[in-house]
């Protein structure tokens, strides 16, 4: 299936996501560290008590020894510990917020590509009838109101007005409980997400099947007396999916970002909640931490993507 | 660990997001135990630190005051009472000598770590030593001591750019040498003439003294030495397993059972615990949530899933919209728990930092007389009406000192709480007549809390009776503002302080004069040749002999407009009303040995 | 004005050429544009906003800053249309006002993004070679990781302000551009007006500027109309996440931010409603529009 010049594509991706994440994650360990401030200081510490913590977690050393550091251990898979739960290794509780955030990212893809093929597809069959329209529209919904605003509204309508209308019966369940909180808990935030990354998917979709459905294959199949909804499920839709694999890298970072505001609003345990709060809390090791997993999974998922889409259409090669 | 209900879960993934949930029940209380003796809810910070040798967070002594003693402890209307120690040394009862330098303490002889291991005076001698020398934020709790400095002189300043391999860290050298019982890293004031009882030999007289050592989560409480040399820097992040070396052990009445950052923590009671009353509650299950999910928690809290909401240092996350939510609700309005705190705000003026720069610099008439107009130009009352809407915080007019604690002047004593439009219009225009000194005037700040509103607040007072633009200048980061105020990079900040221990020395030598300069906390910068002299002779005397000269500090503050009073904070916190015994003081939370669910 | 008796060279006459074709172009896509209902309501709506925010300069119904004007938390009425926030502030004023915030962005970021992206592309696009292959190499970079947080962190370094806002997402979001440009660029060099107007002797910076340029144009327009709802969502984010703009500053984002603790328990919605209703229209608009640009500048997608 991989051809030599495949292989060869993928080890010069490789090469380019480690240049990547390299590059990255010593630019914001240069950015954090010279932040003005520290994890330490308050009403209480400062000076000696200070210097000292300073010196404790190895922060008055010059920035390229202390990255250095940090990589020596980073290839270890140790991430350094952390400035603010003072001693505390991160690599375990960047690992488990990962996972949070999988879970998160990994449900709303679903939401995404659901909602985008269904309403693509629908809107091309229906091509220029009020179904179009609509689709169309709440598409550039998708990607125009902001992942908060649909958010906290939920929250509003799902979680206030519904256990007040329903006397506490009915209702969306927060806060999130444990490490991966419950599929109910899970929901809402996987709908906002996946809501804001599905506009661009039902418009690829409903371009490429309207592509499609316009071929002479299509006409042939219709001709031949098949079942509309067979020739659109059997043979447009499978050739339409191609181009939507193209844009699945963008979307996957989409998530990924959307992931950041959605976990602060939610209150999810997540990666997306730790960048934001170790901004804040000059935690420079997790936030260079959680950087440089950002990247190299974007940069892997970018590559994985390239690779399926080898697979979906054999015409290309690289 | 939350149990899962497969039923639920199946239900909700069929139908839409939604969770059905029975409430539970508003059956009526039968006035005995509950049977579950768990108690939960929720906290909206990280722990930073459980070591008492360097804490420094209010939050995390709610949860250390728990798990350690100190010698002594205070009750929950802040008497200090005996806690390790038999009794709370006096004169009378010959704990403390009539020149009142050396306090005999003699401990209670049944006293044992969760470990297991007896607690002895060697375990004092250590825990002390050992906070002397880490020299964290509360090492000066101990500064009166003989030797205090000829240990932190020994443990030194960290040498700087050590590599971290192959040398040996600075908290890890200090265990080696209080291990090899170096006398260097021991002071000489704090002896074991027996196992059962220490002397404390103070290098100078002391009136605060014993208030500081009781204070607990920081340097006063004792720790068990077995334990911090299994991991100097971490163990307290460890949950202790019975039967295995390690972990957050105190001789408190409960311990760290499991701790999952920045999601949980559990804590169990001790099993026949040393000391009284004896818990009643098992359990205490702690849910780390962002504050953002307050509102949820509340929810949680209506359906009985949390059993009260504000304990853990997070008195003041309720905010106005759920109180009012609360107070509106007739099952839950008699449930909500409205406590001053003692914490203060103010603005302070750069007085003495010149590099800065601004009007209120310095002691001339001029400075002075616009810090006067800029207090007198602010409605401290509307301040609290407007910004707090009466409930999250009291007007502070009784000085900087908090109302209800030793040191408060006494209602609408401060003239500084003072609103006089018209004179602080007069001092402007006195003062500044052509407007040129207060053109370019600023306003510093950290944003989050009470403090975004207060300076919207602000800004508009002083453009509506002064007709003086402030920017503000907003910081979302907290730690970079707390090093611009204390190293004087600002004209107006806001400024404030919440107590230790009950003790005008906690305010003062904390926060102005030579004490604070020395400390690097003097955030005004006013220092004071007089103000300096009746601080030391304060600091020395007896309470009732130093309170007329700590007022008299007040006044010297009063009359220099150092500050612009605002508030005094306000804790809101939800309490079901089966918890019983369940609240807090102006410092702290009630412990939770003292805490039972009624059954409900 | 005299009619020119001899006819122009070459060159002359294929750039004429060209212009031409991009006024038949330009007309066209207007014409297209016109028949696109919802971008001609964006369009209406977004000159409506321009206007409330040229307004909003010189009058609000009260100071948008200004303590005590109601009551906090005050319903709407006849006197505030909108109600008042948290604070007894005019929330229709402070909404006006937020415009400001959000068009700045917005269309200063576009500006840079098109100043910057577009020459890069056109520089890169053109000369190919090393310099092509560094900037292929910042964009690859660039698109294996997650802008949004690289420019929070740089908008966190910068530290607060208006300026420091538009710069870290500018610096995050000028490679589309870019890409575009350069692929523009690639394809135009290739086409024989080009090998023509070379041969005639032109030099590089004629050949980018009147003949690359103008040909790559309609595409550069549709991207740069995109950016702008891009940055006023990303400074939206920021404000929301507390990092924004600071108060009391009146923006869209940091208003909804603040709007949030109110709606606990239902309390008072309006004030996080009214900044992200408006924020939405807005956002909605200018991606509206960007479509039906799209669409008229690109005849073969239909709708």
């Amino acid at each position: 299936m991989f051809t030599r010049g495949t292989l060869l594509y993928i080890g010069q991706r490789l090469v380019l996501i480690a240049f990547t994440v390299l590059t990255v994650s010593f630019g914001v360990f240069a950015v954090v560290h010279s932040l003005p401030g520290n994890a330490f200081v308050s009403d209480r510490v400062h000076g000696r008590a200070l210097q000292i913590l300073l010196h404790e977690y190895g922060l008055d050393q010059p920035i390229p020894l202390q990255y250095w550091n940090f990589l020596k251990g980073a290839v270890h898979g140790d991430l350094g510990v952390s400035l603010y739960i003072r001693g505390l290794p991160i690599t375990p509780l960047v690992l488990r917020e990962l996972s949070v955030s999988a879970l998160l990212g990994g449900a709303a893809l679903i939401v995404t590509i659901g909602l985008g093929v269904t309403f693509g597809v629908l809107a091309a069959v229906r091509q220029n009838s009020w179904v179009d329209y609509l689709l169309t529209s709440i598409a550039v919904v998708g990607y125009s109101v902001p992942s908060f605003v649909i958010a906290s509204l939920g929250i509003l309508v799902f979680g206030q007005w519904l256990n007040n209308l329903t006397h506490g019966a009915l209702y969306y369940p927060e806060p999130w409980s444990g490490t991966y909180g419950t599929l109910a808990e899970l929901s809402l935030p996987a709908l906002a997400l996946g809501f804001y990354t599905s506009g661009q998917i039902t418009r690829i979709t409903r371009a490429a099947m309207l592509e499609v459905l316009k071929q002479d294959y299509i006409r042939t199949a219709r001709a031949k007396g098949l079942q509309s909804r067979v020739v659109v499920i059997r043979h447009a839709l499978r050739n339409a999916l191609v181009p939507v694999t193209s844009i699945l890298g963008p979307t996957v970072i989409g998530v990924i970002t959307g992931s950041v505001v959605i976990e602060n609003i939610f209150g999810i345990p997540g990666l997306g909640k730790e960048f934001v709060e170790s901004i804040f809390q000059h935690d420079y090791n997790v936030t260079v931490g959680v950087f440089t997993i950002y990247a190299a999974l974007i940069g892997v998922a970018n590559l994985a993507v390239d690779l399926v889409y080898v697979v979906v259409d054999p015409r290309i090669r690289y | 660990m939350t149990a899962r209900k497969p039923k639920l879960t199946l239900l909700s993934a069929c139908t839409i997001p939604l969770l059905l949930l029975a409430a539970c029940g508003g059956s009526s209380s039968t006035g005995g135990l509950a049977a579950s003796q768990v108690l939960k809810f929720p906290v909206y910070q990280s722990p930073g630190t459980w070591d008492p040798g360097t804490a420094d967070a209010e939050v995390d002594q709610e949860i250390q005051q728990n798990v350690f003693d100190n010698l002594w402890r205070f009750d929950d209307d802040l008497n200090i009472v005996p806690d390790i120690a038999s009794a709370v040394p006096t004169q009378a009862n010959n704990g403390i000598s009539s020149d009142g330098l050396t306090y005999t303490v003699h401990l209670k002889t049944d006293v044992k770590f969760n470990n297991g291991d007896a607690m002895t005076s060697k375990d004092v001698l250590y825990s002390w030593n050992r906070a002397v020398a880490l020299q964290g934020a509360y090492a000066s709790n101990l500064s009166a001591i003989a030797g205090y400095g000829d240990v932190q002189k020994a443990a030194g300043a960290p040498p700087s750019n050590s590599s971290g391999s192959g040398t040996v860290s600075f908290q890890q050298n200090i265990e080696n040498r209080l291990a090899a019982n170096d006398p260097k890293f021991m002071m000489s004031g704090v002896t074991a003439p027996d196992a059962n009882t220490v002397q404390i030999r103070l290098a100078h007289a002391c009136g605060w003294c014993l208030a500081a050592w009781t204070l607990e989560g920081t340097t006063g409480a004792i720790v068990n030495e077995k334990t911090v040399q299994t991991d100097p820097v971490n163990w307290w992040s460890k949950p202790v397993t019975p039967g295995q070396e390690g972990g957050m052990v105190g001789t408190g009445a409960f311990y760290l059972s499991a701790f999952t950052a920045k999601q949980s923590m559990v804590f169990k009671a001790v099993s026949n615990w040393w000391g009284s009353p004896k818990p009643t509650l098992s359990e205490i299950d702690i849910a780390i949530h962002d504050p953002s999910a307050v509102a949820a928690d509340v929810n949680a809290w209506e359906q009985g899933s949390f059993d009260l909401i504000g304990y853990g240092g997070d008195s003041g996350v309720l905010t106005y919209p759920l109180i009012q939510g609360i107070k509106g609700n007739s099952r839950f309005s008699s449930q909500l728990v409205t406590q001053p705190k003692g914490r203060t705000t103010w603005v302070s003026f750069n007085i003495g930092y010149p590099a800065t720069g601004g009007p209120f610099l310095g002691e001339s008439a001029t400075a002075k007389g616009l810090r006067m107009a800029f207090d007198l130009a602010v409605d401290k009352a509307g301040l609290v009406s407007t910004v707090c809407h009466n409930v999250m915080c009291s007007a502070a007019t009784g000085g900087l000192v908090t109302k209800g604690l030793v040191g408060y002047l006494g209602d609408g004593k401060d003239p500084l709480a003072k609103y006089d439009p018209a004179q602080a219009k007069a001092l402007l225009q006195q003062y500044d007549p052509t407007g040129k000194l207060t053109a370019k005037l600023k306003y510093s700040y950290n944003a989050g809390g009470l403090n975004d509103p207060v300076a919207a607040y602000l800004q508009n007072e002083w453009q509506v009776n002064l007709g003086v633009h402030v920017a503000l200048d907003s910081s979302s980061d907290a730690s970079q503002f707390i090093n611009n105020r204390l190293t004087g990079k600002y004209m107006m900040s806001r400024d404030g302080w919440q107590f230790d221990y009950n003790h005008p020395q906690d305010w003062f030598d904390n926060l102005w004069g030579y004490l604070a300069t020395a400390g690097g906390a003097n955030t005004s910068g006013f220092d004071d040749p007089t103000f300096d002299s009746v601080l030391k002779q304060a600091d020395a005397a007896p309470i009732d002999q130093a309170l007329p000269l700590y007022k008299q500090l007040a006044e010297i503050l009063q009359q220099d407009v150092v500050y612009i009073p605002l508030y005094y904070s306000v804790a809101n916190l939800v309490i079901h009303s089966y918890v019983k015994k369940a609240g807090s003081n102006a410092a702290f939370d009630h412990y939770w040995n003292e805490i039972s669910i009624q059954s409900h | 004005m005299a009619t020119p008796l001899t006819s122009p060279p070459a060159v002359e006459y294929l750039g004429g050429t060209v212009a031409r074709e991009q006024v038949s172009l330009a007309r066209d896509a207007l014409r297209r544009l016109r028949r696109n209902k919802l971008a001609l309501v964006a369009g209406v709506y977004l000159v409506l906003l321009a206007v409330v925010c040229v307004i909003s300069l010189f009058w609000t119904p009260y100071k948008p800053n200004a303590i005590g004007t109601c009551q906090t938390y005050e319903l709407p009425s006849a006197s505030h249309p909108l109600g008042c926030d948290e604070l007894g502030r005019d929330s229709l004023s402070r909404l006006m006002v937020g415009s400001q915030i959000s068009l700045a962005v917005g269309l200063a970021t576009a500006f840079i993004v098109l100043v910057v992206g577009v020459v890069v592309g056109l520089i890169a696009g053109f000369f190919r070679g090393v310099i092509d292959a560094v900037v292929s190499l910042i964009i690859n970079v660039f698109y294996g990781i997650p802008t949004f947080l690289v420019a929070l962190a740089l908008y966190v370094l910068l530290g607060p302000g208006l300026i420091n806002i538009i710069v870290a997402i500018s610096t995050t979001v000028w490679m589309d551009m870019a890409r575009l440009t350069r692929g523009q660029a690639m394809s135009i060099r290739e086409r024989e007006f080009i090998e023509a107007a070379r041969a005639g002797g032109a030099r590089a910076g004629r050949l980018i500027f009147r003949h690359i340029l103008p040909n790559a144009l309609g595409p550069i327009i549709v991207q740069a109309t995109f950016v702008i709802p891009i940055a006023i969502l990303t400074a939206a984010f920021f404000t929301f996440l507390g990092f924004g703009v600071p108060p009391p500053t009146a923006d869209w984002g940091g208003m909804a931010n603040e709007g949030l603790p109110s709606l606990q328990g239902g309390f008072d919605p309006y004030i996080l409603l009214w900044p992200a209703v408006a924020l939405s229209l807005t956002l909605l608009a200018f991606n509206f529009l960007g479509d039906g640009l799209r669409d008229a500048f690109d005849p073969r997608q239909k709708r």
